[in-house]
Parts: structure tokens; sequence; C-alpha cells
């Protein structure tokens, strides 16, 4: 059951084989997702996936939980409300790095800033699929796109760092290449009391593979491999060692004051207080 | 997972693969092979481990390790 936990939950009625590219990474992390949610014993009427534009904001549509399908970077901001709305609800938002920091990204270090309790999973493949390979605010300075001919000369994001300067109470770094410890970081991520953020690396063979000559899917697989590193054997190494290579694991791990509780405590000191006052 | 008669099951969906041979490279056990047309093949069940890698790697979610799955999914 377990395994094939993903195919218990896909929707009746949709078409598949799914819209993803071959050897795009959006399955994998979709399939990791699902298994998380199943692990941490959630009813499936209590989760609400979220997801905003892009290829990565298709996921919500093939699995069986509540969804809503929202506008451009606009994601969290419509998970704030639902959550706000009925802080019971499991609230997870599916997102593209385009999506999340770039046209979203106001939304974002402001949801991280406000320490909400959504789980936020960035579908880094550092550029936009979707609409034709624009660079997106995680590319790599120096690769090439479809809007950088030249390569692109701007500084890339780092996801995680930005989280955890800005706030959130989670922060982790999966890569589609090691799905077990994937699907960890999104459950300890869902488990957390607080705003959640699970940056995964992961492949565009088809848009960025082109603009890159990266090869086939497979080498950008092997790439990522040798590429991801985790937080703890980066310790022992020196920053020459380090020099393009990206850290995996968790990067923070602490819970505090959290959003829709210290709201509630509002709500009822306001009640407390317009019952105190005297009738006019 | 073992089915009814207890025996190992790996099977390959071919109308939702879209030959990525992420499976192929993944296994660490060298399970699959890729056949003439380019879609991977369960070449080597009994070396299998039931790691269950090949089943999480796959982005079509296309590989089905158990015989109820396949069951319930052969329509689609």
């Amino acid at each position: 059951m377990m395994e094939s936990v993903v195919h218990h939950h896909l929707r009746p009625k949709k078409k598949f084989p799914h819209i993803w590219c071959p050897g795009c990474g959006h399955g994998i992390i979709l399939s990791a997702l699902v298994r998380a949610l199943e692990k941490t014993g959630r009813e499936r009427d209590e989760v609400v996936l979220v997801s905003g534009i892009g290829c990565s904001s298709r996921a919500p549509t093939y699995v069986d939980f509540s969804s809503l399908h929202g506008t451009h970077g606009r994601a969290l901001a419509f998970a704030t409300g639902i959550k706000l709305g009925n802080p019971r609800l499991t609230v997870i938002v599916l997102t593209g790095d385009g999506d999340a920091l770039a046209i979203g990204g106001n939304h974002f270090i402001h949801a991280c800033r406000r320490n909400i309790d959504i789980t936020t999973v960035v579908f880094n493949n550092n550029i936009y699929g979707m609409t034709g390979g624009q660079y997106s605010p995680t590319m790599p300075t120096g690769a090439f796109a479809a809007t950088a001919p030249y390569g692109m000369i701007e500084q890339d994001f780092d996801v995680c760092n930005l989280s955890v300067a800005t706030g959130a109470s989670f922060v982790a770094r999966g890569a589609v290449t090691n799905p077990v410890a994937l699907e960890r970081y999104i459950r300890q991520g869902i488990l957390t009391k607080g705003f959640s953020v699970i940056d995964v690396v992961e492949p565009c063979p088809p848009i960025y593979g082109f603009y890159n000559k990266t090869g086939t899917a497979l080498d950008m697989m092997r790439s990522i491999k040798e590429r991801t590193i985790s937080i703890k054997k980066a310790e022992s190494l020196s920053p020459e060692e380090l020099k393009g290579k990206v850290l995996t694991g968790v990067f923070i791990d602490r819970e505090y004051r959290e959003y829709t509780e210290e709201y509630n405590k509002v709500i009822e000191e306001a009640k407390r207080s317009i019952q105190d006052e005297e009738p006019l | 997972m073992k089915n009814k008669t207890g025996e190992k099951y790996l099977s390959i969906k071919r109308n939702w693969c879209k030959r990525c041979g992420y499976c192929v490279e993944f296994c660490p056990k060298n399970v699959f092979d890729i056949g003439e047309d380019g879609y991977p093949v369960v070449a080597r069940l009994e070396d299998c481990n039931e790691c269950r890698i090949c089943v999480y790697i796959c982005p079509d979610l296309a590989v089905i390790a158990e015989p109820e799955v396949e069951e319930k999914i052969k329509d689609r």
C-alpha cells in the first residue's frame, strides 16, 4: 500500500499520462508529497492543495485532495485566506520558482515573516518552463535562457537562506534524486506548526536543458546527484571544494509564535472589549 | 510488496511511461533493461530487493509494484 499510495489518490476522471515533459521532476515531487501526507495521517478532507500558475501548479489537479488553482504568484495569498478562515485545515502550497519568488516574491517573504502554519513546496527548476524558457530568479549566474541569450548576469536567489532570513519556522532543501529524503522533509514541514519551506532541486530537460546544452534528462539527473551535498558532509569541506555545490538538508527547524493562533487571540480580546463596553 | 502467492511483483505501465530511463539508472540492483523500443523492461526480477526506489523515482507514476494497483488503473 505504502509504495503506490499516489495511485490510490489519483483523480478518477483525470487523463493520463500527465502533461509534464519526459524526465520532468514534478511527478517525483507529487508522489513524495502524497506519501508524506499519508504518513502524517491527515484526513483527506482536511488537506487543501493550493497552487498558482505554471507547470508545477498543475500538480494538485492530478490528486483527489481539495484544491485551489489560483492566479500567478498569489497562491500564498489564497492559502493565507484559507488557513485563517479554517485553521483546522492542513494547507499546502505547490508553487514553482518563478511563481513563488518573482511574481509572488512579496507574498512569499511576508508569509515567512508572519509565520503562518502553511507548508510551501517550491518546485525549483531554475526556469519558466510553461511559457517557453524565460529566466527565473533562481537561475544560476552565467546560465542561458530565452531571455538571457548571452548568459544570465544577475545573482540568483537562494530560496533556503531567504526563507531563514525572513522568519520561516522550517526550511529544508531536497532533490528529486533522493525521493526518500524529500518525502521526509515534506513530512517534517507539514508537522511543523509554522511556515515551512521545502525547496526541491529538479531538472527541466526540454527547456533548461535545451538552452544550456546539458544533455538528456538522465545527464541532468546525474549532474544534480553530483552537485547536491548534505549540510553535514559540507561542514568538513573547504570553501574551494564546496564551489558549485548545492546544500541539501534541514536548514532550520524552530517553532515560535504562529500567526493563526495570534490572530485568534486578537479576536478573543476584541470580543471581550466589545462586551465590556457600555451599550450606547 | 509481494502478490498473493508471495512472489515479487514489478511492472511498467507502458502507456504512461515517457522513456526517461530513471528507473534503469537509479535501481541499485540493476533489475531493469532498456528494451529495443526504448521502454524499460523488468529483466531480473529475482535480483529485486524491494527498496522501491523505482516507484519513488518514476516521474510518470508508471512503475507499479502491486497487482491490485495494476488492476485498478488498467483502463487508464
